[in-house]
């Protein structure tokens, strides 16, 4: 029985989602390992992609094994469906795959994100793939691959909880602020690639799919739907995620990442949410904050 | 004796039918003991479940050795895998990548290369067919990608064979990962699941 595909509206001469076939059935079976190994970095033979490492080449290429025709898109770069990095990998997607694309959470199978998650809860069925520059969480403390890899296989991370008591000795707290050590399944020390720690508590028991690819460091790794995520910390200093002294000045949003936006050289600023979608979803519900004018004004412009 | 001339047939759209196979393994692996059904058609040799040859088609290549249980080393199952994957036939269990094995003739799991506690992921994937994925409860999975714990069958596997996965989750991480395949259907059984055998 045949049946019928609709791929031709693809760039000619591309195969679909870019990569070839040998290619995606490589990153096929190290996206599978890393998902029965929650956490471990599975090695692979990253490609060259039509951008530079360090835009997101290993989230593409992970995306790129696992897209399909029905799938529904969600590109973010900091939360924003509309900068750079974002718009420059969703438009390259549909021209590769001619997938449908959408800015909302709720809409999307396939979520590919840079620093951040979506403030918007994910659903089982979702797979959300992470940017990630430096998968190694212990590279800045030990340099050489062999040793990290055998403090992996030993599960030595003592050294990370130096790094964080030293933090409390100098700083008096925890000053990690992004890219925050969490244990996975109670066995991996993993690097969230650089989320937040706001994000963090996001991970753990989380119903949709999560990977995380590294191109320039040739890494893959996942954690799969319902998986433990546990931040580093002390008894005496428990993880703690940030606050801001105001609430977004878009929507009022008190319980969302915001980013801080400098108004002009006498002091004067505003807090926004980082995610485009949740604080756009709330404004049309009807949701304001100190600054903002109403929703449909804006949207008659 | 009849010659087999032409192996049989696989994907007809290998590139989007293997995605689609693909998603299906991905779900199955990431939500261990929920039956998850290949939807895309494909060729596949007689008494090989469709689920497992997609599952074949969709991974193996030249860079995997596949090893044939007995039952599925024959003629027929040889030149299709080889047309249609590349993929070589290993000599010895230990040395493959994924394994096709019948549930009834399940060799030893200790035979299949569990990987290395720096190199986990080089532990083997088996392919396992089985008479049926429904049945009397007689276990309890728990681990990542379980909400809380799921009751399962035996479903046709010897209780001697989960007794030994049961033993290997102390490895971890090393160990090796299953697909459980009836029809077209699937249950996958990564090594980071926890089993527990009822009155074992």
């Amino acid at each position: 029985m045949k049946q019928a595909y609709e791929t031709s509206a693809t760039l000619a001469g591309y195969n679909f989602a870019f990569l070839d076939e040998q290619t995606k059935r490589m990153l096929r079976r190290a996206i599978l390992k890393a998902v029965a190994i929650p956490g471990y970095q599975v090695p692979f033979g990253s490609r060259e992609m039509p951008l530079p490492y360090g835009w997101g080449t290993g989230g593409m290429q992970v995306t790129a094994a696992v897209i399909g025709a029905k799938d529904v898109l969600k590109v973010i770069d900091q939360g924003a469906d509309d900068t750079t990095n974002a718009v420059s990998i969703r438009r390259f997607f549909v021209r590769m795959t001619n997938v449908a694309t959408t800015e909302k959470t709720r809409e999307a199978t396939l979520i590919q994100t840079r620093h951040r998650v979506p403030e918007t809860p994910l659903s089982e069925g979702q797979i959300l793939v992470y940017q990630v520059p430096i998968p190694e969480p212990l590279r800045w403390l030990e340099p050489r691959e062999t040793e990290t890899r055998k403090m992996h296989a030993l599960s030595e991370y003592g050294v990370m909880h130096v790094k964080l008591y030293e933090d409390i000795a100098q700083h008096g707290h925890i000053s990690t602020a992004y890219d925050y050590p969490v244990l996975v399944n109670g066995r991996y020390l993993m690097r969230c690639s650089p989320i937040p720690k706001f994000d963090t508590p996001k991970l753990h028991m989380n119903p949709a799919l999560q990977l995380f690819g590294a191109g320039r460091e040739k890494r893959i790794y996942a954690v799969p739907p319902y998986t433990e995520v546990k931040p580093l910390d002390f008894e005496d200093h428990p993880f703690e995620i940030e606050r801001w002294p105001e609430d977004c000045a878009l929507c009022g949003a008190h319980d969302s990442f915001l980013d801080e936006v400098i108004l002009d050289d006498k002091g004067g600023r505003m807090f926004v949410c980082s995610d485009t979608d949740y604080c756009g979803e709330r404004r049309e519900a009807g949701h304001t904050g100190r600054m903002s004018a109403p929703y449909k004004a804006e949207a008659a412009e | 004796m009849t010659i087999q001339i032409t192996p049989a047939a696989g994907f007809d759209d290998p590139v989007q039918q293997s995605q689609q196979a693909f998603r299906a393994l991905l779900d199955a692996m990431a939500r261990p003991g929920r039956v998850t059904t290949v939807e895309t058609e494909t060729g596949h040799p007689d008494g090989l479940a469709p689920a497992l040859a997609a599952a074949l088609l969709t991974l193996a290549d030249l860079d995997t050795p596949v090893w044939l249980g007995p039952g599925f080393d024959t003629d027929a199952m040889r030149s299709w895998l080889r047309f249609h994957s590349g993929a070589p036939l290993a000599v010895r269990p230990d040395q493959a990548v994924f394994a096709l094995l019948d549930a009834a003739q399940m060799p030893a799991l200790e035979t299949f290369s569990y990987g290395t506690d720096e190199a986990p992921e080089r532990g083997a994937t088996l392919l396992i067919q089985v008479p049926g994925l429904t049945g009397v409860d007689a276990m309890t999975w728990k681990g990542p990608g379980i909400k809380d714990s799921i009751s399962m069958p035996l479903c046709g596997v010897d209780q001697s064979i989960w007794r030994q996965r049961a033993a290997l989750s102390i490895e971890f991480p090393r160990g090796i990962d299953l697909y459980l395949g009836c029809g077209r259907d699937l249950v996958a059984l990564p090594r980071s699941t926890a089993i527990s055998i009822e009155g074992a």
